[in-house]
């Protein structure tokens, strides 16, 4: 009786299992690339009735305003657009497959890319050249964009890849909560913060106000690989003037700034950031600040609204953004791109159009997105709402992109393990420096 | 079906087994001549299942065999020239090295801690007079049930060394709080137990499936020959389980060696290169690096490690079912 017992608990937990499993395996690819082709015959008036099309996407704020947006778009011209939304860290794995799928004859009509991965993909043949829908386009003008993004999410060799989608410029949050301003003014005396003028001042001022008894740390941070820990220190980089490659393409990454640059991030991660931050991704360092338990942290401009949405931070109405200490940090941004493989790459740019015009971005932008668009920036009504824009434009016109090659995805990586190993003090700052400059050579474009 | 023909109930059981013993030759001329005419039809029904078998496994590991000798670097169009420094190379790469080491770690470690609690909670489990023996095994075994994934990510929130519970724990009892998979040298510590937590319970399962199996008659001699438990152990259950302990060893060892998804949803490798494993090293060269050429070399070399333990083993075994 018990071994049958026994017999049916196994079972039944095969069973579970299988099932579980299957769950976890559900199907994440969207459907087969036959159910994008337009029907035979399209019912007058609307284009595109009965067209699907589909679109990978990260998780972020942006994407959920543009699904929030879509029934508009769907009820307009009959198309129907699934947006599948993944985490970051897969969806460069996912895309490649599909981007070097025959022409015609992947899954996604239309894709976002990060900047990162521009010189990638436009190198490798796989997107489409949009020089043609731009020129016959009434809604997307290149010229209603700030520079900086159409040269990092738009245009490569003179050619129009992209349209940019949104910004990803990295800034300096800090929150003036009670306890962070009872530190300060124990130690500087003053009830007025005042932005740190560079790198080591901001390294400074979050060691001050760091008390690990009382669970305070002036800095969150976040040193997960690869780009975690990437995207932030080249804030310290580019702002103590290193670069990683200069103008001809010389690895630079390892000279006297740059040497400098991860000293005092290292110091950084070690006397003003939480025990934990050598292991933290976005979420965590997020988490830090919105529980009060951080005094700043330097991260994507738009993360501002999130520390001030009062459903999801504790800080809610406390904090600020600024410019990256020293005045120069990371520009990130998206763009969206029709690939090659497109099954149906005129519903694609239809969808795009109207995503990118100028009444859907503003209201994008309204809901705290993150512009690309200048006149979006300028608008009156956003301007309204969200005052520190103004502030947000100089920052993105600023910043500094991440090199524009074909093997960008591969520095980040370099880079993230070299500054993980000099965090956790495997190697010293010049050590992985210097390992990281001979890879790096090896990666440029030949 | 000779056997159908005498009743078992019309004669006294051993004239039935006369007749039985008649019967044998006709039924096996029977049974030649059925499997003779059908073995066609046999083929023919197995034939799908091998094809697709072939077409699914032996297909792929032939076309990843093929670029693990030439230049493929997915973003720079097709295959290119052979290249067989693609297997010369893994011997240089110190980071595969590094993660080589890693992943020795991370098996042994795992192997051995999994093999000796669960042995443990087996025998335990194994009485069968226990109360509530079923609940245990039923909570035990939920580990096993949940995917990889999920494990991961359930141990990243409870790890986390500011919010999660288990250093909120620690805290209220006055321990230190470590940063478990922020310090170099605590990650991989951490990582082997959440793989402890995770699949032990898998191992758990084979071996009491193996106690359950054994017969009761040679601990009643045994006990009656004045046998006490531990002499039991060592000379009766240890002997009789070796089998179904070298299976599920092995079993548990080639998954180990391919340990991929703990890794990546806690620590991504890190911190520094301190839970690089084979198989997360090869994913950032196939997938971030899109280097399939190397990538495949690699993981070809993975595959023979693995082939080799497993022969061992086995051959371990057979001679274990000699002696």
């Amino acid at each position: 009786m018990k071994k049958n017992l026994f017999a049916t608990l196994v079972s039944l937990m095969v069973v579970v299992g299988l099932i579980l499993s299957a769950c976890q395996q559900a199907p994440t690819t969207p459907p087969a690339a036959q159910e994008t082709q337009p029907p035979a015959e399209q019912p007058a008036g609307k284009k595109f009735e009965g067209v699907t099309i589909n679109i990978m996407m990260e998780g972020v704020p942006d994407t959920e305003f543009v699904q929030k947006l879509l029934p508009k778009f769907e009820e307009e011209t009959g198309m129907k657009v699934n947006i599948e939304v993944l985490n970051y860290a897969l969806m460069h794995e996912k895309l490649v497959p599909q981007l070097t799928a025959a022409e015609g004859s992947g899954s996604y009509d239309a894709i976002v890319v990060d900047n990162y991965w521009v010189g990638e993909f436009v190198n490798a043949g796989w997107l489409q050249e949009l020089d043609s829908q731009v020129a016959s386009s009434e809604a997307i003008n290149l010229e209603d964009y700030l520079p900086s993004m159409v040269n990092m999410v738009g245009k490569l060799h003179d050619k129009t890849y992209m349209i940019p989608f949104y910004n990803y410029a990295m800034a300096l949050i800090y929150c003036q909560t009670p306890k962070a301003m009872a530190k300060y003014k124990e130690v500087y005396n003053s009830d007025q913060v005042t932005v740190p003028g560079s790198i080591p001042e901001y390294v400074e001022l979050a060691k001050s106000l760091t008390n690990p008894a009382e669970n305070f740390y002036g800095a969150s941070m976040m040193g997960l690989r690869p780009d975690p820990i990437t995207m932030e220190w080249l804030n310290y980089l580019y702002s103590m003037g290193g670069r990683i490659y200069d103008e001809n393409w010389n690895v630079t990454v390892n000279n006297e700034a740059g040497v400098k640059a991860l000293e005092h991030y290292v110091d950084a991660m070690k006397n003003a950031a939480p025990p934990g931050a050598p292991a933290y991704g976005f979420d965590e360092a997020f988490s830090q600040v919105a529980q009060g338990n951080a005094f700043s942290y330097i991260t994507f401009n738009w993360m501002l609204p999130q520390l001030n949405d009062p459903e999801k931070s504790q800080v809610a109405d406390q904090c600020q953004v600024t410019r990256v200490p020293g005045g120069i940090g990371l520009l990130g941004g998206w763009g969206w791109a029709i690939p090659k493989s497109s099954p149906n790459p005129e519903a694609a740019w239809a969808f795009i159009e109207w995503v990118e015009s100028f009444p859907i971005a503003k209201e994008r932008a309204l809901m705290g997105g993150a512009p690309a668009r200048a006149d979006v920036f300028r608008d009156g009504d956003v301007l309204a709402k969200y005052p520190y824009y103004s502030e947000v434009e100089k920052i993105v016109g600023e910043a500094v992109p991440f090199p524009i090659m074909t093997r960008s995805p591969q520095v980040v990586e370099v880079l993230g393990r070299v500054l993980s190993e000099a965090v956790t003090g495997s190697k010293t700052p010049k050590q992985a420096l210097d390992e990281a400059a001979g890879e790096l050579a090896t990666l440029i474009d030949k | 079906m000779g056997r159908v023909a005498t009743s078992p109930h019309s004669v006294d059981m051993r004239a039935s087994a006369s007749v039985a013993e008649n019967d044998k030759p006709n039924r096996k001329i029977k049974e030649r001549a059925y499997l003779k005419t059908d073995r066609w039809l046999r083929i023919y029904l197995v034939l799908p299942a091998l094809v697709g078998i072939w077409v699914v496994i032996g297909f792929p590991l032939l076309y990843a065999l093929y670029i693990s000798f030439h230049d493929y670097i997915l973003s720079q169009g097709g295959i290119g020239e052979v290249n067989f420094a693609n297997y010369v190379n893994i011997f240089k790469d110190e980071l595969l090295i590094g993660a080589s080491r890693n992943t020795l770690v991370l098996t042994v470690s795992v192997v051995t801690l999994e093999f000796l609690i669960a042995f443990g909670l087996a025998l335990l489990l194994n009485n069968k007079h226990m109360r509530g023996r079923n609940i245990y095994l039923l909570i035990l075994l939920i580990p096993m049930l949940m995917p990889p994934i999920t494990v991961g990510l359930i141990w990243r929130m409870l790890l986390h060394p500011e919010l999660g519970v288990i250093n909120y724990v620690l805290g209220l009892l006055g321990l230190p709080q470590p940063a478990w998979l922020g310090n170099p040298n605590l990650a991989m510590a951490t990582v082997v137990i959440v793989d402890i937590w995770h699949e032990t319970s898998f191992i758990l399962l084979i071996l009491l499936a193996g106690l359950t199996a054994l017969p009761d008659e040679l601990y009643e001699a045994t006990e009656i020959d004045g046998a006490n438990k531990l002499q039991q152990l060592r000379y009766l259950t240890i002997p009789l389980m070796l089998p179904t302990i070298l299976v599920a060893i092995l079993i548990r060892m080639i998954a180990a060696l391919k340990t991929y998804d703990l890794i990546y949803i806690l620590t991504r490798g890190g911190p520094g290169v301190s839970t690089e494993t084979i198989s997360y090293y090869i994913y950032r060269v196939a997938f971030v690096f899109l280097d399939m050429g190397s990538s495949s070399a690699m993981s070809f070399l993975l595959l023979m490690i693995i082939v080799v333990l497993t022969l061992v083993l086995m051959r371990i075994m057979r001679a274990g079912d000699v002696t």
